[in-house]
């Protein structure tokens, strides 16, 4: 916690900082834009620094960890420089549209990254194995098929079709594939209970033969929960980069467009010398 | 698939995902290469909208001096030195601001030099340090040293960020731009800003009007002597009114307000003595006794005139140096007691009548246009005709030649004669009858015949009519030789002299006294005939009675007066202006208008009341319009209260331009800081602030007028 309170008050200092220099800039009559509009490239070309360590860890030194903790403070001082830059308006030309959209998406993704990344890992059971996504339908498969067997199984125990019946109507939709993906990334358990108060009211009516294979049942219907469960939350850890990444590139041409057609049109900048030097030549 | 692993997740994940932001980047290049291409006017690449005014500029390069006009030039500028100067003037071919257009506040170094100075006296810099960003800024300026060095310039771009402002155009910078270069720093309107001084009454006001005085004591009088009176104000606005752009809340007109009271003042209807109006011509009074004895040879001189030599006259008189050294040496005389006069002085007096005499046959022979030449060479200022027509109010020709037949008949030929050897003897005063006759006067009268009167007659050959000597009109060709003579000044008519007054001591003669060839049944003289103003003829003057409010006549010789009175000429023309300034001077003028201080170091009168004009742009604006309709029941008191202890100054007359002390109290910041201030109305510099104050001119095409094919031009 006093990391992340540290981390808070580093980036609000420097955003301080940085406010106060637009106005002394503009004492001074230097347009802040320019001074804002290096720090903030300068903030971007920090945040690239996570990307070229993950892609050559040896070139950069520092451990992974603490990169993406630099990367996720370091955004945030840009979200804010970058608001400063456009002095909180909305864009007006195509160029500036593009900029904007291109670095909200890439901010707004990042953020939700952030969240994601560090919500979704504790929803992880600890002691669970840890299927990659790839492995995951083989797993879905494989319990599916225990849970037929098992309702014909007790068909042929019991003579009674009560889970055949049960499992036609109610869960085979629930086997057959991925399922309840939102409730996953809200950690909601309510799609487990309703099945598995369903389970339990057949168990009332069920046989004595039945009873063992209908709890056998629920503890299949938990396993696929738990596996679509993962599956949801892997998956969310991973989207988010398929927007922010593709954005990052796509604003970094954006941006080195924006810089050239910024110094190709300035109208020679403010006149550094101009103010006091003009009133002290005339006094 | 190569795959890699998140360790922050423990994840992995193929890098199908690099390939897609890959894929990305280029087809973000590829839409940008799209975009550009179709984008022939470069509007895509604009940081945002032209304000409207500029919309209509198709070309980049028409404000941004390193862009050239093909497509993709710009991109050749990227690393071109870019020169705000260059793009300055090009704003400046269309924004007209004056010869030093970036220089601060658009000034010259030297006025810039002098409001500087100004400021720093009337505002001492006294740094309020509300803001942390002043602070560090004077921190910075502390010790990094002086921000500028000699360059006295500032780009239009410091300010106005065009594409940035689309909603204002004409918006620039806010107050930070100001405090960049204003030694006095402060963060705001309410905190720092120092108050003001004496405001609005710096400079002093150009009505002399005591609001109290009026208020408690002359609008009651007037209401009680005359109830029935046209014009009694009962508000503020009965007298003042916003101006059309409600900026300022300017004087209704004289009729409108003061006349009701003021006219007869300005006429002469309730001057009980003096002369009603402003003598132009006059015959001094001599002594003549005195001259006789000592044989001047002055001619013909009446000896009834207890005149004086007018102030306006002796601009007239006073031709070349030699003539004003004559004026000088006559100021020491008294005129009608030379006793004790040297030779020399009589010799001076001598001159002087010589002068008159001559000044006054010019004027009835000769045309005004040596007037003007003589004031020209008087004065030596370069008066233009239109102004000669107001110095003289269209004098009539006429009023000029019946004052000189009655007053020295013999003129035309006494000044004919002195061109003659022995000119002395002939002109020398002899007798004492009935004023002083000379010899040549004698002659006159042998030669005197009574005038058969001519009738007005068709003439079948046509002919100029005019207005003999002799007070009747006639067609020139049918008239008596004697009469078209006369009429053309070429003889003189014969004086026929009233009788001399029994006690010479009693009084000076009236006009009645005098000859009045025609109309004797007249009721009135002609000074009281002349009610509403114009020229009479009055003992031995000639006298211009103002018509009324701003008088053509009065004004022209206050201004002529006050503005030529610094110079050499000030010995000539501030009697005149001492004249017509006096707290008695006939129109009184003074009593309302302030004497100014005008920018040659001399003086003029404050004719109009304040009304700035819409083309000059002074560095602090207030309009009142904004004002006028938030005010309470207090209205225009709630910011202007009465100070009845200060009571605007008396009319000056010689000792020039005074402060005229408003007897309103000053209005102090803090009236203006009770809506002005955080949170309530705005309060940035730019509210009563302007930055470019030099005078502009909008910037004009150069049109040929259209003309017809195979003209030579």
């Amino acid at each position: 916690m006093s990391k992340i309170l540290m981390r808070t008050l580093i980036v609000t200092a420097a955003f301080g900082t940085m406010f106060w220099l637009t106005h002394i800039f503009e004492l001074r009559l230097l347009d802040p834009v320019y001074m804002t509009g290096w720090f903030l490239a300068a903030a971007m070309g920090l945040q690239l620094m996570l990307r070229l360590k993950k892609r050559l860890p040896g070139l950069i030194p520092g451990n992974l960890s603490g990169w993406t903790e630099r990367h996720a403070a370091n955004g945030l001082f840009a979200v804010l420089i970058f608001a400063l830059h456009t002095s909180f308006t909305w864009p007006q030309t195509g160029l500036e549209w593009a900029l904007w959209g291109l670095f909200v998406a890439v901010a707004a993704s990042g953020l939700t990254g952030l969240y994601l990344v560090s919500v979704v890992p504790l929803r992880f059971e600890p002691d669970t194995a840890r299927e990659t996504l790839d492995e995951m339908p083989a797993e879905r498969a494989r319990i599916a098929a225990a849970a037929v067997r098992l309702a014909i199984s007790s068909v042929e125990q019991s003579g009674s079709r009560a889970i055949v019946d049960l499992y036609a109507e109610r869960l085979h939709e629930f086997f057959d594939r991925p399922r309840h993906a939102f409730a996953h990334l809200q950690g909601s358990r309510r799609p487990l209970t309703r099945l598995v108060f369903e389970i339990d009211a057949a168990e009332r009516d069920a046989c004595a033969g039945q009873h063992d294979a209908l709890h056998e049942l629920k503890a299949l219907v938990r396993s696929k929960y738990a596996l679509d469960g993962r599956r949801a939350q892997e998956l969310a850890l991973k989207a988010w980069l398929f927007v922010h990444l593709p954005a990052t590139y796509a604003l970094i041409v954006v941006t080195l467009l924006h810089v050239c057609t910024v110094y190709a049109f300035t109208s020679g900048g403010p006149d550094v010398t101009a103010g006091a030097g003009a009133l002290s030549a005339a006094q | 698939m190569a795959e890699n692993t998140d360790t922050s997740t423990g994840v992995k994940r193929g890098n199908y995902l690099g390939g897609v932001a890959f894929w990305s980047a280029l087809l973000t290049v590829g839409i940008i290469a799209l975009a550009l291409g179709y984008d022939a006017d470069r509007k895509g690449l604009m940081p945002g909208p032209l304000t409207p005014a500029h919309r209509v500029i198709a070309d980049c390069a028409a404000c941004h001096s390193s862009v050239g006009k093909s497509r993709f030039a710009w991109v050749s500028a990227i690393f071109a030195k870019a020169d705000a100067h260059a793009d300055s003037a090009r704003c400046i071919s269309c924004h007209s601001l004056g010869d030093t257009p970036n220089s601060p506040h658009g000034l010259p170094a030297e006025r810039l030099k002098k409001e500087v100075k100004k400021q720093q006296t009337q505002h001492a810099p006294a740094p309020d340090v509300t803001s942390l960003a002043l602070a560090a800024n004077e921190l910075l300026n502390a010790t990094a040293g002086a921000v500028g060095g000699s360059q006295t310039s500032i780009g239009c771009a410091t300010c106005h960020g065009e594409h940035r402002h689309a909603d204002n155009p004409t918006s620039g910078g806010n107050d930070r731009t100001c405090n960049a270069c204003h030694q006095a720093q402060f963060a705001s309107f309410q905190n720092g800003h120092p108050d003001f001084s004496n405001n609005p009454f710096r400079s002093q006001a150009r009505m002399r009007f005591d609001h109290a005085k009026h208020f408690g004591e002359h609008f009651e009088k007037a209401r009680t002597k005359q109830p029935d009176l046209k014009f009694m104000p009962k508000a503020c606005t009965d007298c003042h009114e916003a101006s059309d752009n409600g900026q300022v809340m300017k004087l209704k007109s004289f009729g409108e307000t003061c006349s009701s009271c003021h006219l007869p003042q300005i006429v002469g209807a309730d001057r009980a003595t003096g002369p009603k109006g402003v003598a132009l011509l006059t015959l001094p009074g001599l002594d003549l006794v005195t001259l006789r004895d000592r044989k001047s040879p002055i001619g013909t001189w009446p000896e009834e005139s207890e005149a004086e030599l007018s102030p306006l006259m002796r601009v007239l008189l006073a031709r070349d140096a030699k003539r004003r050294s004559l004026l000088v040496a006559i100021d020491k005389l008294d005129l009608l007691n030379l006793d004790a006069a040297t030779d020399t002085d009589l010799t001076a007096v001598t001159g002087l009548v010589w002068e008159i005499k001559e000044l006054l046959n010019e004027l009835t022979t000769s045309k005004v246009s040596n007037i003007l030449q003589r004031i020209r060479t008087a004065t030596g200022s370069n008066i233009a005709r239109e102004e000669i027509t107001r110095l003289l109010g269209t004098l009539p020709r006429e009023v000029l030649n019946a004052a000189v037949r009655d007053w020295l008949p013999s003129l035309s030929k006494e000044v004919a004669r002195r061109q003659q050897p022995g000119w002395q003897q002939a002109l020398r005063l002899k007798t004492k009858e009935h004023g002083t006759t000379s010899e040549t006067q004698k002659q006159d009268k042998k030669e005197a015949e009574p005038k058969p009167q001519t009738k007005l007659v068709n003439n079948p050959k046509g002919g100029r009519w005019y207005v003999s000597v002799l007070g009747d009109i006639v067609q020139e060709g049918l008239e008596p030789a004697e009469t078209r003579d006369a009429a053309r000044g070429e003889i003189d008519k014969p004086q026929k002299v009233a009788a001399k007054p029994a006690n010479k001591t009693s009084s000076k003669p009236s006009n009645a006294t005098l000859k009045r060839p025609r109309n004797e049944a007249v009721s009135v003289d002609d000074e009281t005939w002349s009610e509403y103003g114009g020229w009479y003829r009055k003992d031995y003057a000639v006298l211009y009675r103002p018509s009324g409010h701003a008088d053509g006549f009065l004004r022209a010789w206050l201004d002529f007066s006050a503005t030529a009175r610094v110079d050499a000429n000030s010995t000539l023309l501030a009697p005149v202006f001492e004249l017509l300034t006096h707290k008695d001077a006939q129109g009184r003028c003074i009593k309302c208008h302030s004497i100014e201080s005008s920018s040659d170091g001399g003086m003029s009168i404050a004719w109009g009341a304040a009304s700035p004009s819409q083309k000059k742009r002074p560095f602090t604006l207030f309009s009142h319009a904004p004002h006028l309709s938030i005010l309470d029941k207090q209205g225009c008191m709630t910011c202007h209260e009465l100070n009845k202890s200060k009571k605007p100054d008396q009319p000056v007359a010689q000792s020039g331009p005074k402060t005229n002390v408003s007897n309103f109290k000053p209005i102090a910041k803090a009236t203006c800081v009770v809506c002005h201030s955080s949170g309530r109305a705005p309060q940035d510099c730019g509210q009563c602030h302007t930055y470019h104050v030099a005078p502009t001119k909008p910037p004009m095409t150069p049109t040929r007028l259209p003309v017809k094919t195979g003209t030579k031009q």
